[in-house]
């Protein structure tokens, strides 16, 4: 896979906002790739920066207040330079996003038919009729039952799971070459999540989409990855192939993340919990964000420097200075 | 465990009016029992009827038929006095402190609430409860009069929980509770409410969506699907030996946090959605969905039967052990 060349490549993406108390570093250089029918999952706790980075990548960021470096390569252009004429061109078309939350990103006044079909006029060119027939078709490939119907309902008749399947039928409208899911599964009941994840994986399959997956839960994405970036406090800390992250983590906040989930059968009496709560932007510690919360933090650097992300194995990487020792087994 | 429970709720329902006449059986027909002392954990997807339980086992929200008994006294039919008294005994932790925690009050005043209203303990004593408590679930005495806006989400929940505990109360209702909160900080909530348990013995009803969740705090596991409990059983046996379709179906959807275990696994997807609780599937509600539908499940509702000890279900594929199904044990 990696002879392939990536299809949408981040490098050193910064985002900054003004806020009332000064600059908040959202997202301080954070560098991923994805390849064609590759699924890169990136995880994080709330304010990690992993949301932002998604929005940066597409644009979508109030340009007020709002300072982004870095690139983004797709194809050939930037789209942190190019035309906003252009990156239109790109949003549905190249990159298609999927949020968490569909009852606000639908647009409720318009039928779930016409959401569907307006992507496809505007950048496939296709008639309403055309359009329709492929709507109809979409729906069904995303489990919708009596797509047909589906079309002329509106979105508040449906309901949360039909609601994300339309969402992710109309991201992926017109067959674009990178799918962005913003915790698309998390408001989702457990068995209405495993049919989202089902699906995806056969248009995956079908299309050779490459999906960036944004998540929370390292459990969920276990499944479904083939890579993961684990981010904290607006910086990648772990990234490597999804097997070698979960039997080897070199980071402590990935392994702590691991140990701090209760995990169905395997009761415990207490669960390892980490201390504290993810710094502010506005209050980062100096050197490495994770060590106030850390229970390795054994190197005096920590205390002083920001770890890069460096190579610890073949294709692994991991913010840290020191190799930490593998976990005993339980 | 020879007392009686102290809750016991016996062939509950809730239904509400809905339009052209139709009703909306949110609860129907639940008869559940939680020991003095025990978490039962009660798990389901979302509009299972679970958070709606919850509520009228305080009689928070009025049942349509069937009775609550609280350490031996009808709630269901309760005056208004016992009620009161009755109230102080229980409390409720929601899943979003934000909304259930009054913007305008400083925590301390969110907490003593409770003291004020039942007129528990007065000046000093009180203020002295209220930093106890605090103190308790891990926040800092000194901040007793910052305002819920200050605080995290993690820090909202632990004054939820204090506001909670500040009447002594003996039965405690927790609806999704961690559902809100980013997995390093549900630890954290979770490792304090077993703690809490323990040390107050109290007795609780814990109300979820995550099965994981729920299998870490129980005791006791209830699953409802479509107003109904279709399985009982010990914590550990609901993962470990499923009996009921829908019980295996939700254990089976439960991510996997071993990708090599995750793929020879597959992805086991129940079809379908869960039907409208205005017209629930004649017979057995789960039919739609189940894969090991057989052709009693159309036309009989297959009772809560117990099969084992400690052990009942709701499914056709168990018939009860002695003969035909008997009443509930």
């Amino acid at each position: 896979m990696n002879d392939v060349p990536p299809v949408l490549a981040v490098q050193d993406l910064e985002v900054t906002f003004a806020t009332g108390r000064g600059p908040a570093r959202a997202v301080d250089g954070v560098s991923f790739d994805v390849r064609p029918g590759e699924t890169l999952a990136v995880v994080g706790e709330s304010g990690s920066g992993k949301s932002v980075s998604a929005l940066a990548v597409l644009g979508l960021l109030p340009p007020r207040g709002t300072t982004v470096r870095g690139s983004v390569r797709f194809g050939d252009a930037d789209l942190l330079t190019v035309p906003q004429q252009q990156l239109q061109a790109v949003r549905g078309r190249g990159i298609a996003m999927v949020f968490q939350d569909p009852m606000t990103a639908l647009n409720p006044m318009l039928t779930v038919g016409r959401q569907l079909t307006e992507g496809m006029e505007v950048h496939l060119g296709l008639r309403r009729r055309a359009a329709e027939k492929r709507a109809t078709q979409l729906l069904a490939d995303v489990g919708v039952p009596d797509p047909k119907n589906r079309l002329r309902a509106h979105p508040h008749e449906l309901s949360g799971g039909l609601r994300q399947r339309v969402m992710i039928a109309i991201a992926l409208a017109c067959d674009p070459a990178v799918l962005i899911a913003d915790e698309p599964t998390t408001a989702l009941d457990v068995t209405v999540q495993a049919q989202i994840l089902d699906v995806v994986e056969r248009l995956q399959e079908r299309l050779g989409t490459a999906v960036i997956w944004i998540s929370h839960d390292l459990g969920v994405v276990a499944g479904i990855a083939d890579r993961i970036a684990v981010m904290y406090a607006g910086r990648i800390v772990e990234e490597a192939a999804v097997d070698g992250l979960f039997a080897h983590p070199r980071h402590p906040y990935t392994r702590a993340l691991l140990a701090a989930r209760p995990v169905l059968g395997h009761r415990r009496v207490t669960l390892d919990a980490i201390p504290g709560r993810p710094p502010d932007p506005h209050e980062r510690p100096p050197g490495c964000a994770f060590r106030p919360r850390c229970p390795v933090a054994a190197d005096p650097r920590c205390e002083t420097q920001i770890p890069p992300l460096r190579e610890v194995g073949p294709g692994h990487r991991a913010a840290v200075f020191y190799d930490l020792p593998e976990a005993a087994d339980e | 465990m020879s007392e009686a429970p102290l809750l016991e709720l016996d062939d509950l329902r809730v239904h509400y009016p809905a339009r052209r006449g139709g009703v909306l059986r949110a609860v129907d027909g639940v008869s559940l029992r939680v020991e003095r002392g025990t978490t039962l954990g009660l798990v389901g997807e979302s509009g299972c009827g679970k958070s709606t339980l919850g509520l009228a086992a305080l009689r928070l929200i009025d049942p349509t038929s069937g009775r609550v008994r609280f350490d031996g006294t009808d709630v269901t039919t309760a005056s208004r006095r016992d009620l009161r008294a009755l109230r102080r005994r229980t409390a409720v932790v929601f899943q979003d402190p934000y909304a259930s925690l009054d913007p305008r009050f400083t925590i301390g005043a969110s907490i003593a609430e409770p003291l004020a209203v039942h007129g528990l303990l007065r000046g000093p004593a009180r203020s002295e409860r209220v930093a106890g408590l605090l103190e308790r679930v891990g926040l800092d005495p000194a901040g007793v009069g910052r305002r819920p806006h200050e605080l995290s989400g993690g820090q909202r929940q632990r004054v939820g929980i204090a506001r909670a505990l500040a009447g002594q109360p003996d039965l405690l209702i927790c609806d999704e509770p961690v559902a809100a909160l980013d997995v390093s900080v549900q630890a954290q909530v979770l490792n304090l409410f077993t703690e809490l348990v323990a040390e107050f013995r109290l007795t609780s009803v814990f109300i979820a969506h995550d099965l994981a969740v729920v299998e870490h705090v129980s005791d006791r596991v209830a699953v409802m699907y479509l107003g109904r409990i279709v399985e009982t059983a010990d914590a550990e046996d609901i993962s470990g030996d499923p009996l009921h379709p829908y019980t295996q179906a939700l254990v089976a959807a439960v991510p996997e946090a071993d990708p090599a275990r995750a793929r020879a696994r597959g992805r086991a997807v129940l079809p379908g959605e869960v039907p409208s609780p205005l017209a629930p599937p004649s017979g057995c509600r789960f039919r739609t969905r189940c894969p090991r539908v057989f052709e009693p499940c159309a036309t009989v509702d297959p009772p809560l039967v117990e099969v084992a000890p400690g052990r009942q279900v709701a499914c056709h594929l168990y018939p009860p052990p002695d003969g035909p199904s008997g009443g509930l044990a």
